[in-house]
């Protein structure tokens, strides 16, 4: 128990990054960019069954561990998506701010091949009416895309080229966006 | 996209969603949003169209406006839009081919940001998308104006 305060405590008050509330994917608690999905999950859940407050019958420390437990959880959801973790490392090393439009549009200047295409792959999700394999298709192409851009950000994060990493990260964004839009396709009711 | 969206929220209009993002949303935004004004495109090759193509790059919204002008009294007589992104870009698009259509090109450039802004209602942090729908006018009227120059030319 004693134990168990100590840690919610040290956290809380110190804690410099989303890295450090997990010390065993990240000893040193630098922010990195490659990460091990598997590792960082199981530990998310040793964590979590720890200072859950379901996990935790009765407890005099149970707004401390509700925090705890949420904030554990907040650096989860951010760390293990590759989206939110490249738009928080580049907030974190280089204080860019990519919720910000104005930076965001200052990086990219309405790169105009970049908008025809998401218009382009957008357009053609809304033309499909219920095939089912053109949806497909387009998902395939896009989940490759995504990937394409995680495999360049591998190496342009070592090489800590950030300038590169922030235009790929708002081009990722795009492609997110249209993943979820696919996501969320449903057939179209004939007679419609 | 967002004609399926606005589909489904007419017809379960009395979803809990629906119920939620009335509370977050200005009726003028809902209103625009499940029945946008002039969805569609244009033929971007023809040389009295003008197409304004922007992006918000921090929220992934994409919009495209198109104007069709009349070479001899410079009015914009048609207008389409599409809009894939959140609510409030969509009825910021909405509103502005609203507002533009009928104006004369000189006109049309002079509409601001605060004009949609103030008409849906929008709070701080949706603003950026009544700049978008700004930028993407302007960019569709210098799109004309250039194809127009360049047949001038000929």
């Amino acid at each position: 128990m004693f134990q168990l305060l100590r840690f919610s405590r040290i956290h809380k008050r110190s804690i410099s990054s989303f890295y450090e509330l997990f010390p065993k994917n990240f000893p040193n608690g630098k922010p990195v960019w490659s990460i091990d999905n598997n590792k960082l999950r199981k530990e998310y859940r040793s964590l979590q069954s720890k200072f859950h407050p379901d996990a935790i019958a009765s407890n005099h420390e149970d707004n401390d561990n509700k925090n705890l437990s949420s904030l554990i959880n907040k650096a989860y959801q951010t760390l293990k998506n590759p989206l939110d973790r490249s738009q928080y490392l580049l907030k974190l090393i280089k204080n860019i701010d990519l919720s910000n439009e104005e930076v965001a549009q200052n990086l990219t200047q309405n790169d105009p091949n970049l908008l025809l295409t998401v218009l382009d792959v957008h357009e053609q999700l809304e033309d499909i009416d219920n095939d089912f394999e053109n949806i497909k298709e387009i998902e395939l192409e896009n989940k490759k895309r995504i990937m394409n851009i995680e495999q360049n950000l591998n190496t342009l994060y070592e090489n800590q080229d950030y300038d590169k990493i922030a235009k790929l990260t708002i081009e990722l964004k795009y492609w997110v966006n249209l993943s979820k839009a696919i996501k969320e396709w449903e057939p179209r009711v004939k007679n419609q | 996209m967002f004609k399926s969206l606005a589909r489904s929220s007419i017809i379960k209009s009395s979803s809990p969603l629906v119920a939620i993002s009335k509370r977050l949303y200005h009726p003028n935004v809902i209103e625009h949003y499940t029945n946008p004004r002039n969805v569609g495109s244009l033929d971007k090759s023809q040389s009295n169209v003008g197409t304004g193509l922007v992006g918000a790059p921090a929220c992934g919204d994409v919009m495209k406006l198109q104007i069709q002008v009349n070479d001899n009294t410079g009015i914009i007589e048609n207008v389409k839009f599409k809009t894939f992104g959140c609510g409030s870009a969509i009825a910021s698009s909405s509103y502005v081919t609203e507002l533009v259509r009928g104006k004369t090109l000189e006109d049309a450039a002079k509409i601001k940001n605060t004009e949609i802004a103030k008409e849906l209602s929008l709070p701080p942090v949706k603003l950026h998308c009544s700049m978008l729908a700004e930028d993407a006018i302007k960019a569709a009227i210098r799109d004309y104006q250039s194809k127009r120059k360049a047949t001038v030319l000929k």
